[in-house]
């Protein structure tokens, strides 16, 4: 089963049949490019449709974004792990029209905190393509840092390196100590 | 969502897990093997596609299922319903690995998930998509009793639409489930 989370603005859930009109569209459009799109209507089914497996697979995989104010379909984020990638991941991508508000930002936060305190993991990454500067924006504004390029299977990306909890204990206790 | 396992004489169909990958991996990169079904896929590919298999099963309530010799424990193919959405209706598949060809197992394997389909589901006498070429799987459909019911161009390929008929016997033992 899927776990449902909580941000200030949007669910974190399963994906649903009723999602798929919007994934495909995305994919339909060039935005897709940074995930191995765009491509046809068929094709973009079979991406769907790699999230609930990969949950089904590993027991961690990336959530559908609702927008809870609209019960919109927004996007995914999450943990995800495929074969041959460098190290476990949190992935982000925005539908089409749902750019601009922050809500990458919102959902892979909480994904890293689950990964660091639900699943147990004390190290995450995010692969991004170069050229991603929206992407390179949210993992900076994650806290995540550049460690150089790696190869992973669909060439070479950049890796960054997401905060660990010992990051973000140490921010807020500098934060208390400012505070003082 | 529930998964089903299902059983027959010889046979278990059961989701697919992380251990069944590498097997899937090696069969997938076989162009030969897979000259119906698109040809070889890289690893990465192979990889989507199992996942897709595991995820179709949340998305439709149906799917394809890792075919594993009850006997020796190993996976040997896959066979079940795949349901994609640009198909109005699920397709009933198989495939095998080298090693477990000529066992008639594809044959098995599917009037067990053509029983499961009924008795689970309830689904009408189910179709099965065929490259011309395809003899092998061709004797297995008419072995199982469906006829050519006719042709269209499926993903720009010349291909033939067999039209099972509906099982009779129940699958034995006893269906299990599991969550």
């Amino acid at each position: 089963m899927i776990p449902v989370l909580e941000t200030q603005r949007l669910l974190l859930r399963d994906f649903r049949e009723s999602d798929f009109p919007a994934f495909a569209d995305f994919f339909a459009s060039d935005r897709s490019s940074f995930y191995t799109g765009p491509c046809d209507r068929p094709t973009a089914w079979r991406k769907f449709a790699v999230y609930p497996g990969h949950w089904a697979l590993k027991g961690f995989g990336p959530w559908a974004l609702e927008e809870k104010e609209t019960g919109v379909f927004v996007g995914l984020s999450g943990l995800w792990n495929p074969e041959g990638w460098p190290e476990p991941e949190i992935t982000w991508a925005l539908m089409n029209g749902a750019t601009g508000k922050g809500y990458a930002s919102e959902a892979a936060d909480r994904a890293r905190r689950y990964a660091f305190e639900t699943m147990g993991w004390t190290r995450i990454i995010s692969c991004i393509a170069p050229e991603n500067a929206a992407s390179i924006r949210v993992a900076t504004r994650l806290g995540a840092v550049c460690e150089g390029d790696v190869a992973f299977p669909y060439g070479t990306a950049r890796l960054y390196r997401h905060r660990a909890p010992d990051d973000d204990a140490e921010e807020s206790s500098a934060k208390a100590g400012t505070h003082r | 969502m529930t998964v089903n396992v299902i059983e027959s004489t010889r046979l278990r169909l059961r989701p697919f897990e992380m251990d069944d990958f590498e097997a899937f991996a090696a069969f997938s990169a076989d162009g030969e093997r897979n000259r119906f079904r698109g040809g070889g896929r890289s690893r990465i590919e192979a990889w989507n596609e199992f996942c897709a298999i595991a995820g179709q099963w949340s998305m439709r309530g149906i799917g394809v299922l890792a075919v594993e010799e009850r006997e020796t424990g190993q996976t040997g193919g896959f066979a079940g319903l795949w349901f994609p959405i640009d198909v109005d209706e699920p397709e009933l598949m198989w495939s095998l690995y080298p090693d477990f060809e000529g066992k008639g197992y594809a044959t098995e394997a599917a009037r067990a998930m053509q029983v499961w389909a009924h008795e689970a589901r309830g689904l009408p006498p189910l179709m099965s998509f065929m490259d011309p070429d395809n003899t092998a799987s061709r004797k297995v459909a008419e072995r199982l009793g469906a006829t050519l019911e006719g042709a269209c161009t499926f993903r720009g390929r010349h291909t033939l639409i067999y039209r099972h008929v509906m099982p009779e016997a129940k699958n034995e033992p006893p269906n299990q489930q599991i969550d």
